[in-house]
């Protein structure tokens, strides 16, 4: 197994779920700003 | 500013001083001056590269843009997390296992010499003239605030963070960025709660949220394919993550940070930290400048913030004309004021607020055209783009932060730039040092002799950025053009780095002539096309990999082994 595979990081099995972690938050944060962007946009309405 | 805030300022200054001083007291040698003999905490490291990245730029820039056009910046920031991954599993691995000083230094070793001077040339040029930005922000603040001369700010600057850098090196440098990144923290934190706490009786969270999403300041993301916008979703996702990647992994101001850790897995958790925090920081940041936007609808703000922007009109021969347009502000800022608390009553009630909505998007228009106009205005008359959107946070805090408060954030503004232009400088000098002096000129003398002119090129560097600051006024927005800067150079660095990992039959022959093209079609792309500055670093980065890859056909050429392994895999 590669070092990558091996490493426990923190609450994490390996750094494959790290990284998947991350990538999840990323497009989370990306869909949240547009909501609010929908949400907060009190200008268009009638 | 009174003597309480005189104190907590100097206060801050002599604390930031003894503490590097007293951080650095373990450092030996050059590997202790400028890698901290590979014994800094992840924690650290990665507060770190979030203070060198968070400049004053940041703090002063930022909420002006979001003061003038909302929160749209942010997606400049979303890719972010991306490349945080792929820096982690391909770049950090390689620069780390290295063990190289430099990012630069790698490349010697994958390609050859020439690739390295090139790649370490342009990173000097580049960063040397983003210290002199990075050096001027704090200044404008100053120049503003207590009427100081701008140059003898730089100086005071330049001379107390180059002092610390100088003694201390990397070890130095990393902990006051611990000191300083939570100072701007607490910073952002007291700038938002001073700005709730300064709206009238009875506009409260919602009430001010309400109000920044009746002009739209809060929509965050633009979905629209339109290449010349600079702020959509697709340039921040695309551009953003070519930047980031650029920035993060061939920058030596944040390679030089993850080189610092103990191990590994300790470099790679700094990234993932900046992964986490970096956006939502950015977020806080550009809701200041909203809740500015808002807050000036019940006090009346100035027409144009720099004064001497101001000062320049009224001594033109068109002092009328701008005279005119603020009495034409006064006057529509009053309507609109009577608006927002109408609005707000009928909206406690009950009652229908869609014509009120409308009413105060008009006069925000109206308002946003007499800015533009003044700000016309003061550009034909100075002959200059105006630069007033980096004035209008600063100008907040003199006329609205209580006393105390005032020397906290003044202190928080110098805290970011001292952060950022330590990292820069110590990075500077490593490349000088190692890349240029120890490569090419003096490659065999002892560790104390490159010590001494270590401590010498801190020092160098420190003036030049001085003198660079003294001429970054002329330029616009401060923080895009410090990425703009970084644009024209940043996606070609990337390409060659690219070839070097992933493009195994690649040479220095093909890496330093796709690295002339790619920053060629940059430059050919910026003077002949519409398209963002943030699509420039793609453009780049395909090119030299396009032309790296072509070129490395030659067979009489092998590739040179890399002693620590040249794929993300080993």
């Amino acid at each position: 197994m590669s070092e990558d595979q091996e490493d426990r990081v923190g609450i994490f099995p390996n750094w494959g779920w790290v990284y998947r972690t991350v990538v999840i938050y990323g497009v989370l944060m990306i869909g949240v700003l547009i909501l609010l962007s929908r949400i907060l946009g009190f200008g268009a309405g009638p | 500013m009174t003597s309480l805030d005189w104190a907590l300022f100097a206060l801050y200054l002599v604390g930031v001083l003894s503490f590097a001083l007293y951080q650095s007291r373990k450092n030996e040698g050059v590997e202790g001056y400028f890698l901290g003999n590979r014994r800094m905490p992840w924690w650290a490291i990665g507060l770190s590269v979030m203070a060198t990245q968070a400049s004053a730029i940041t703090f002063i820039g930022t909420t002006g843009q979001a003061f003038d056009s909302g929160m749209e910046f942010v997606q400049f920031y979303l890719a972010l997390p991306f490349a945080m991954v792929v820096l982690c599993i391909v770049f950090v691995p390689i620069f780390y296992r290295a063990r190289v000083f430099t990012a630069y230094e790698y490349l010697e070793r994958r390609f050859d010499g020439k690739t390295r001077a090139f790649t370490g040339f342009l990173f000097l040029v580049s960063r040397g003239m983003g210290a002199g930005i990075i050096l001027y922000a704090p200044a404008i603040v100053l120049s503003v605030i207590l009427g100081w001369d701008e140059r003898l700010t730089i100086l005071v600057m330049a001379l107390v963070t180059v002092a610390y850098t100088m003694v201390g090196g990397i070890t130095a440098v990393i902990w006051t960025d611990v000191v300083q990144m939570l100072m701007v923290f607490g910073g952002i934190a007291v700038a938002l709660l001073a700005l709730f706490a300064n709206l009238p009786e009875g506009v409260g969270v919602g009430e001010a949220v309400y109000i920044g999403g009746i002009q739209e300041m809060w929509r965050s993301v633009d979905l629209s394919w339109d290449p010349t916008n600079t702020y959509t979703l697709w340039s921040g996702l695309l551009g953003g993550f070519f930047l980031f990647l650029a920035y993060f992994g061939t920058d030596q101001s944040q390679v030089q940070r993850y080189l610092t850790a103990t191990s590994l897995k300790d470099s790679r958790l700094s990234l993932i930290f900046n992964a986490f925090l970096k956006v939502p920081m950015q977020i806080l940041i550009l809701s200041i400048g909203v809740l500015l936007f808002v807050f000036y609808h019940f006090e009346e703000p100035p027409l144009v913030f720099s004064p001497a922007e101001v000062a320049a009109v009224e001594e033109s021969d068109r002092a009328g004309e701008f005279r005119a347009l603020e009495e034409e502000q006064a006057r529509v800022h009053s309507l609109r004021r009577t608006a927002t608390l109408g609005l707000l009553e009928d909206r406690d009630r009950g009652g229908d607020v869609a014509a009120w909505r409308t009413t105060i998007g008009g006069y925000d228009n109206q308002l946003r055209d007499i800015r533009a106009d003044a700000k016309e205005l003061v550009s034909e008359v100075r002959g200059t783009a105006s630069n007033d959107v980096n004035y209008v946070f600063p100008t907040y805090i003199i006329d609205f932060i209580p006393t105390g408060l005032l020397g906290l954030l003044i202190a928080v503004i110098f805290a970011a730039a001292m952060s950022s232009l330590d990292s820069e400088i110590t990075a500077l000098s490593s490349a000088t040092v190692m890349d240029f002096y120890r490569r090419f000129f003096r490659p065999e003398e002892s560790d104390a002799h490159y010590l001494r002119m270590s401590r010498f090129a801190t020092l160098f560097w420190g003036l030049f950025a001085f003198c660079v600051a003294l001429y970054a006024g002329q330029l616009g927005s401060l923080i895009e053009a410090v990425n703009q800067i970084g644009s024209f150079f940043y996606g070609s660095l990337l390409g060659v780095f690219l070839l070097a990992f992933f493009v195994p039959r690649s040479n220095g022959t093909g890496a330093t002539v796709g690295l002339l093209l790619g920053m060629a079609s940059v430059f050919l792309v910026s003077i002949t096309t519409d398209i963002s500055w943030l699509y420039y670093n793609v453009v780049g980065a395909g090119v030299v990999v396009l032309v790296g890859t072509l070129l490395g056909r030659d067979p009489s050429e092998r590739r040179r082994s890399v002693s620590s392994g040249a794929g993300p895999s080993q």
